[in-house]
């Protein structure tokens, strides 16, 4: 026996520790397996037998979101990583009454059964983890353009037409890049506005940097003197909106505003006095 | 993949405080009355909670599988701390892994059910008390949701008036469905 004999059989014994089961009713065990996944979840599978056939499916957890990954099923990205492994381990799928997709595989040999285990936890486990990488952020990119849809169709409804432009820029060659959410220009006076939003409170603190940032060059610019308002419109319905934790953010905001709070979506009407 | 919960790690002694202080429920029995958005299989139900000094809009939601009761979550949640539950008991559903540093192998899997909360890393740790520990009284707790609650009063300290919650898992206006042990294969056809 050499010296890592040890360290072997501990290996053994921990990974022997990760198996667990639970009974689900007389016809039915489930398997906690050893396999996780990125979200922090082990594999749960069923083991069950009809007629002379035993059946491994994973219940239709990874369906109903039970490891806490979405499968994204409009992603052709993932959905070509789903189906390679689904290929790959020889899967079989069928659904359930409420339209649940279960994953499955069979065998009439008791001897096979650990094989089915180990082709359905790995399956399991890797689309689990792929559905959790961030191929594309959907959640903001909807949070942003419903916001920006919800505020430009109010301000379309108390400005006039030649007097209002969104997603505009101060002029367009310096501060091309300087974009406002919108632009008003009445007699030459300008006021810009910048919506803040996001999906979470990062994307949020980020989009007040953001105003923060485009706020200061044009203060910093030729056209400061023509500018009557900077307006920060403040999505308070978004699930990133934590006044409490941004309050740093906001404040910074102020400095921007003539110190005055920034305009929350949900005192809109403001907005009318404001641009009269 | 699960990341850390940035806004618990940075405000972790005001989630300690949240977590550890006596927090008054506004109701003694829940009624689960209402159906979760897009989860036709399980019901819902939110009460307001106040912690005696951080004030926080803060609230309890409890969620029931309408065809098994012994499938049920007590969430805490306070949105202008963190979107993410603060702390959470799952009666059933998959096992946690726990991504502890230095921790033997065998230690980092805790099957259901167990509580959630966080540590100062803001990890998401699920953890077992001794009653959910032992088969006997772990039986006893799943079977009676409002026994269950009452565990879950004591470890969040979340109490009306200082009693504990009760919960009404089937509304009054509806049958009380007999069900049995739940095994997500019944009725379900495999070739």
């Amino acid at each position: 026996m050499n010296k890592y004999h040890e360290i072997y059989e501990n290996i053994k014994f921990c990974f022997d520790q990760l198996w667990s089961f639970k009974y689900r009713g007389a016809e039915t065990i489930e398997i906690i397996t050893p396999y996780s996944t990125t979200s922090n979840k082990f594999v749960s599978l069923f083991l069950t037998k009809r007629d002379d056939k035993f059946i491994v499916s994973d219940g239709g957890l990874l369906n109903s979101e039970a490891y806490e990954s979405q499968v994204d099923y409009d992603n052709q990205y993932l959905l070509k990583i789903l189906y390679h492994y689904e290929n790959h381990y020889q899967i079989k799928t069928t659904t359930d009454k409420k339209g649940c997709k279960h994953y499955y595989k069979t065998t009439t040999s008791e001897i096979l059964v650990p094989n089915l285990i180990y082709d359905l936890a790995q399956f399991i486990s890797m689309c689990v983890s792929s559905a959790t990488v961030e191929l594309d952020d959907l959640k903001e990119k909807e949070e942003k353009e419903t916001f920006r849809k919800n505020a430009n169709a109010f301000l379309e409804s108390i400005i006039d037409k030649g007097d209002r432009k969104f997603r505009a820029s101060l002029d367009k060659e310096k501060y091309r890049t300087v974009r406002f959410s919108a632009i008003i220009e009445k007699r030459n006076r300008l006021s810009l506005i910048s919506y803040v939003t996001g999906s979470n409170i990062t994307n949020y603190s980020n989009s007040i940097a953001r105003t923060n940032l485009n706020f200061e060059i044009a203060s910093n610019s030729k056209y400061a003197p023509y500018i009557d308002n900077k307006i920060v419109l403040m999505n308070d319905s978004a699930d990133g909106y934590a006044p409490v934790l941004l309050s740093n953010q906001i404040n910074i905001l102020r400095q921007h505003t003539n110190n005055e709070e920034p305009l929350k979506w949900s005192e809109k009407e403001k907005l009318k006095e404001i641009l009269k | 993949m699960a990341k850390n919960n940035a806004e618990i790690q940075t405000h972790f002694e005001k989630y300690e405080k949240l977590l550890g202080g006596e927090k008054n429920c506004e109701k003694k029995i829940i009624v689960l009355d209402e159906i979760k958005n897009n989860h036709s299989d399980t019901r819902l139900k939110s009460a307001k909670v106040e912690h005696p000094t951080i004030k926080m809009d803060m609230e309890l939601l409890i969620e029931s599988k309408v065809h098994d009761k012994r499938s049920f979550k007590f969430k805490l949640r306070a949105k202008d701390l963190t979107v993410e539950p603060f702390f959470r008991f799952d009666s059933d559903g998959v096992s946690h892994l726990n991504k502890i540093p230095l921790t033997p192998l065998n230690e980092l899997k805790i099957d259901t059910p167990h509580f959630h909360k966080f540590d100062n890393e803001g990890r998401n740790i699920a953890y077992q008390t001794d009653s959910l520990k032992n088969p006997t009284t772990r039986e006893i707790l799943l079977n009676d949701v409002s026994l269950c609650m009452a565990h879950y009063c004591d470890e969040s300290k979340t109490y009306y008036n200082s009693e504990y919650i009760e919960i009404k898992q089937t509304p009054t206006s509806e049958l009380d469905l007999d069900t049995d042990s739940f095994n997500p294969l019944n009725g379900v056809d495999y070739e």
